[in-house]
């Protein structure tokens, strides 16, 4: 338990069956997932259909696993993004301090209190509405967190013996900043970016559910559960299937994520 | 007081940053308040005299100084979309999330404290696990899908509410109160699971301590220890966590008034953004971005207040 | 800690109490009628708000020198007769005894004349053909018109208002007209109520008050109907579907709008008229009434709606049937054997534009055509599709702004301003000019029709269907009027008898 051991299992046992099964939907699913066939709306689940069918007889479990494939790309995408621009700004800010710091933190500041609706509709509507579109404004609402825990850890290394001595040596900022800091904070990183994970994909579910994320017909959880919504009371199954995925590779990922922190940082 | 002058410089400047970009957002988006509210029927001469009525075929820099004009002077301008000065129609929506914000931080409080020390009390056995599953539960359940389960568990199945329903609270209290407590649940659930870790974390680490180990050693029950001791400094391990839960209440109340109804503040944002009407979102973008940067900055004063060791830079 | 948690159980305790008292589903007066309505009108001002939701609703409260009747035809309102000249350039009001506006006064000559020159300055349409106009005596009011216009009886049934009346734009938050009900309550984003008129001068309102509750999603709608929040409300297909049908009446009418997947036709490839025609083979409106109204929709083939039965054309429903092998053969001619691929830019607060698009992205990859979708925001389609016409393909429901073939054909001349499909026919352009021009009523239907046949033949865009407009509502009331117009007659709705 102290050592984060079953967290890791649980996590990477549910986010392992959910990558899993997005990545088997690329050899194929069970039913097209644009097939529609109006003699089978808003069935049941069954054996046929094992999460039912939706409003237009589509199979609920074949675009589930599909959505969680589109789910998955943005999350890693967004996280991917977000980190490797929040290393670059939060290593300046830390390092060179001064103005720089401060005018690159109030920045932060502002995105981080302006609405993260507000970010991504105006990303969408200004970049003609791709189906990667939501990424971009997902990385710019993650950045400021990620950005912030960076600088405490420049902040935290750059005055420290170690890259003292270094710069004693001779070492450019650049290859202080590359070679002695940065191995240091990204740890402090690691358990964020899981969790990053999991918070992008809530996030890309709730714009989904506003109609912002992809586009249809492609499924993604959250755009699954904004078409469910008018159907809750006769069917209900259109709304679970998706909300489950999502609270699971949550779970999981959250899981992993105490894991990771408890076994580093403690 | 350099300290407290330095961040209430960066509070104003923050501030006028998120008016800026919303400013430049509004200069970006494609959209006329004037063919929206003329719909496809439109001819051009009717377009421009609507615009001039309303004020946006003046350039936006114009338009975006003038409103600056005004804000600093109390006047938040008139809305686009609804003719009626912006003024009114937040101070109608405000204290309907505010009463949200309130329902839900009044949940979150009383339900996640006494469950955090309750699990640290019962630390190693069942019960734990199951506090912890429905707190891992709890983290990992989105706002939004949440209040769809609500609505429909409580509401289309057992029926203890109407969805879509919304009573005002100026009409009828209760039943206010009784529509209300769902989306503040909803609000409050992946709070009050974030809060129980962080409580309970912090209640171990404190009962762990050597005074702890000292007022035992003495004979005090476990009990006056907890409350006495141990809770205290708890909750001050707590407190900068209520910046950004507070935080999260506002940005989660957005989406959960959207999906139960509720008039708000959060789907009059959301309107006056599809109903391009600069002036009101302008307005309650500035309401939003203050209640979060005035709640972190209380946040770091706080700490500051409560123990002066702790070094802010 | 014992009494931390009796304290939680207490509050949760009074908390479920409150939770479970009963609330007396659908508490209204006998004489009220609860509406719900999916978008809000947010402007009352008859000479600005003219899109079709605000006209629904204000049609209750404002009334012109004439209004229209259920059966499309334009009857006399607040004037009691109107005389149209033989080449239908003078028309004679006679002002109609005893009408009276909500504030009590009575309508005069100085009102009407106010209104109408309010309406010339607010360039209402039809009012720039206007030459003069003139009081002859506190009775008559004679318009005389630059060209001879049979529409004019439709235009005239805009509002008239009181003098002097919108000095501040008055009229968007606080009407004052002649209509069946008065308006008396405005709260943004939640309801509007109207009370009736009882100084209405003609067969005075069944129900004492109207409220119309806005109420933002179809499934918001579907809830509150079922609690009896609402007593009736438009709804879609697929909602319409899941409500009782034993205590409800629904009413199927026409939209009066023709839904359409429109092409540009001045981007490539859709300026090729086989690529149109190929894509109009491919397409299966039947499928699309079928898979996303449920049936409630009437098949179209060209730019006019059946409402419009003079001048509809039924036979042109199904020149464009289905047919995937002449589709794929013009798209050989064309020069596109693999088919190609574009983008749909579909308005998102539709969503039964969006989902006609999901099945259409099923039916043209039959012919290898990919037509991926990309869903804007409704400011956004209207500058950049509509204005801008700066777009590849869009799905959409166009109405008119009167009930005349005019309203749904003039948009296809091709220098028009609201031409977005950028249509451009010599052939159209000289059909119609003589159709406008005709005062033979025979002629004009002949040559409107041919007009109509010059569009599909063209394959301007593809054209669906009429979706029908549903209305549900409890068997508790009675009396819905359809209207070749979008309106909802407030005034004809009655409690049924038990």
């Amino acid at each position: 338990m102290k050592s984060g051991k079953t967290e890791m299992i649980i996590g990477c046992v549910l986010v392992g069956i959910i990558a899993l099964l997005a990545v088997g939907s690329l050899f194929g699913t069970p039913y097209d997932i644009n097939a529609m066939d109006n003699t089978a709306r808003m069935q049941a689940p069954s054996a046929a259909h094992l999460f039912g069918t939706d409003n237009y007889g589509r199979d609920i479990f074949s675009r589930a696993i599909v959505g969680a494939r589109f789910t998955l790309i943005v999350a890693v995408s967004t996280v991917i993004g977000s980190t490797l621009i929040s290393i670059v700004l939060g290593l300046i800010s830390g390092y060179a301090g001064g103005i720089v710091d401060e005018v690159i933190m109030r920045v932060i500041d502002a995105v981080n209190s302006f609405p993260g609706i507000l970010i991504a509709l105006i990303i969408v509507t200004v970049m003609e509405h791709g189906s990667y579109t939501i990424i971009v404004a997902l990385i710019i609402m993650f950045i400021p967190s990620f950005t912030r825990i960076v600088r405490t850890g420049t902040l935290q290394y750059k005055n420290a013996d170690f890259v003292r001595s270094n710069r004693g040596f001779g070492d450019s900022d650049i290859r202080l900043l590359l070679v002695h800091i940065l191995p240091n904070v990204f740890p402090l990183l690691l358990s964020s970016i899981v969790v990053g994970l999991s918070n992008a994909i809530l996030a890309e579910s709730s714009m989904s559910y506003l109609g912002l994320g992809i586009q249809p017909p492609t499924p993604s959880w959250g755009r699954m559960l904004y078409e469910a919504q008018s159907y809750i009371l006769s069917a209900p199954w259109m709304a679970l299937a998706p909300g489950f995925m999502i609270v699971a590779a949550i779970i999981g990922l959250n899981c992993i994520g105490e894991g990771i922190r408890r076994k580093y940082l403690n | 007081m350099h300290y407290l002058a330095k961040k209430t410089l960066i509070l104003f400047l923050t501030l006028l940053l998120v008016s800026l970009f919303t400013f430049v957002a509004f200069h970006i988006i494609p959209g006329d308040p004037a063919r929206l509210i003329l719909g496809t029927q439109a001819t051009d001469e009717k377009l421009e005299m609507l615009r001039h009525q309303l004020g946006t075929d003046r350039p936006l820099s114009d338009q975006y100084l003038s409103w600056i004009g005004g804000f600093l002077k109390g006047d938040f301008g008139t809305s686009i979309r609804y003719s009626m000065p912006v003024k009114n129609l937040i101070g109608e929506r405000l204290p309907v999330t505010l009463l949200l914000g309130l329902i839900s931080l009044a949940l979150i409080l009383l339900i996640s404290i006494p469950i955090g020390i309750f699990s640290a009390r019962v630390k190693d056995t069942f019960l734990e696990q199951v506090i912890s599953f429905f707190t891992m539960a709890g983290i990992s359940t989105p706002g939004f899908f949440l209040s769809i389960l609500f609505i429909w568990i409580f509401g289309l199945i057992l029926r203890i509410f109407t969805p879509g329903q919304y009573v005002s609270y100026q009409t009828d209290l209760s039943g206010f109160l009784q529509f209300m407590f769902f989306p503040a649940l909803a609000i409050a659930v992946p709070q009050i699971a974030t809060l129980v870790k962080y409580i309970r974390a912090s209640m171990l680490d404190e009962l762990g301590r050597d005074y702890v180990r000292t007022a035992k050693g003495k004979g005090a029950s476990l009990t006056s220890i907890l409350y006495s001791h141990v809770f205290r400094n708890a909750v001050v391990s707590v407190i900068p966590l209520f910046g950004m839960i507070i935080g999260s209440i506002f940005s989660g109340s957005i989406i959960v008034e959207q999906v139960f109804g509720v008039p708000g503040i959060g789907r009059l944002l959301i309107s006056s953004v599809t109903g391009r009407d600069f002036p009101l979102t302008q307005a309650l973008v500035m309401y939003v971005a203050t209640i979060i940067v005035i709640t972190n900055f209380l946040v770091d004063i706080l700490i500051q207040v409560i123990d002066p060791r702790i070094r802010l830079s | 800690m014992k009494k931390t948690l009796a304290l939680i159980l207490a509050v949760l305790f009074v908390l479920s109490l409150t939770g479970c008292k009963k609330k007396t589903a659908g508490s209204t007066g006998s004489g009220e009628f609860i509406y719900g309505l999916a978008t809000e009108i947010d402007n009352f001002d008859p000479f600005v708000a003219t899109t079709a939701d605000a006209k629904s609703i204000y049609f209750n409260i404002y009334e012109g020198l004439t209004r229209v009747s259920p059966d499309g035809t334009f009857v006399p309102a607040v004037a009691s007769e109107v005389t149209v000249s033989d080449d239908a350039k003078v028309y004679t009001f006679k002002l109609r005894d005893n009408v009276y506006f909500h504030n009590g006064n009575p309508v005069t000559m100085d009102d009407v004349l106010y209104s109408v020159q309010h309406a010339i300055d607010s360039a209402l349409t039809g009012y720039g053909n206007i030459a003069s106009y003139e009081a002859t005596d506190s009775k008559t009011l004679v318009i005389t018109l630059t060209n001879g216009s049979t529409d004019f009886i439709a235009n005239a049934s805009s509002a008239i208002v009181p003098k002097d009346s919108d000095n501040n734009g008055e009229h968007a938050l606080a009407p004052v007209g002649t209509g069946p009900y008065a308006f008396s309550e405005y709260a943004v984003q939640d309801h509007v109520t109207l009370v009736k008129n009882d100084k209405y001068w003609g067969e005075p309102a069944s129900l004492d008050k109207i409220t119309i509750r806005f109420i933002a999603s179809s499934s918001e709608l579907l809830v509150n109907y079922q609690a009896g929040a609402i007593n009736g409300f438009t709804a879609n297909a697929g909602i319409t579907e899941q409500v009782d049908k034993n205590a409800s009446v629904i009413n199927v009418g026409n939209s009066n709008a023709v839904q359409m997947l429109a092409l540009n036709n001045s981007a490539a490839p859709f300026d090729n008229v086989k690529v149109r025609q190929a894509v109009s083979y491919a397409i299966d409106s039947d499928e699309i009434i079928d898979m996303v109204n449920y049936g409630y929709g009437v098949k179209i083939g060209s730019a006019m709606i059946p409402g419009l039965s003079a001048f509809f054309d039924d036979s042109l429903s199904s020149v464009y049937d289905v047919n995937l092998e002449k589709a794929k053969a013009l798209l050989k001619e064309a020069g596109y054997p693999d088919g190609f691929s574009f983008t749909v830019k579909v308005p998102s607060v539709y969503q039964v534009h969006v989902d006609t698009a999901q099945v259409i992205v099923n039916q043209l990859a039959k012919v290898g055509i990919t037509m991926k979708i990309q869903e804007v925001d409704w400011p956004t389609w209207l500058e950049k599709v509509y204005t801008n016409r700066d777009y590849e393909a869009t799905i959409i429901s166009v109405d008119g702004s009167i009930a005349s073939p005019t309203a749904f054909l003039a948009r296809y001349v091709s220098t028009a301003h609201n031409n977005f499909v950028n249509f451009n026919s010599a052939d159209f352009d000289a059909v119609y000019a003589k159709a406008v021009a005709a005062v033979d009523q025979a002629e004009r239907v002949q040559l409107f029709k041919e007009a109509q046949k010059v569009i599909s033949d063209e394959a301007a865009s593809v054209y669906i269907q009429d979706i029908s407009n549903i209305l549900v509502y409890t068997s508790a009331f009675t009396g819905f009027k359809d209207y070749p117009l979008y309106a909802v007659d407030f005034a004809a709705i009655a409690r049924a008898a038990k």
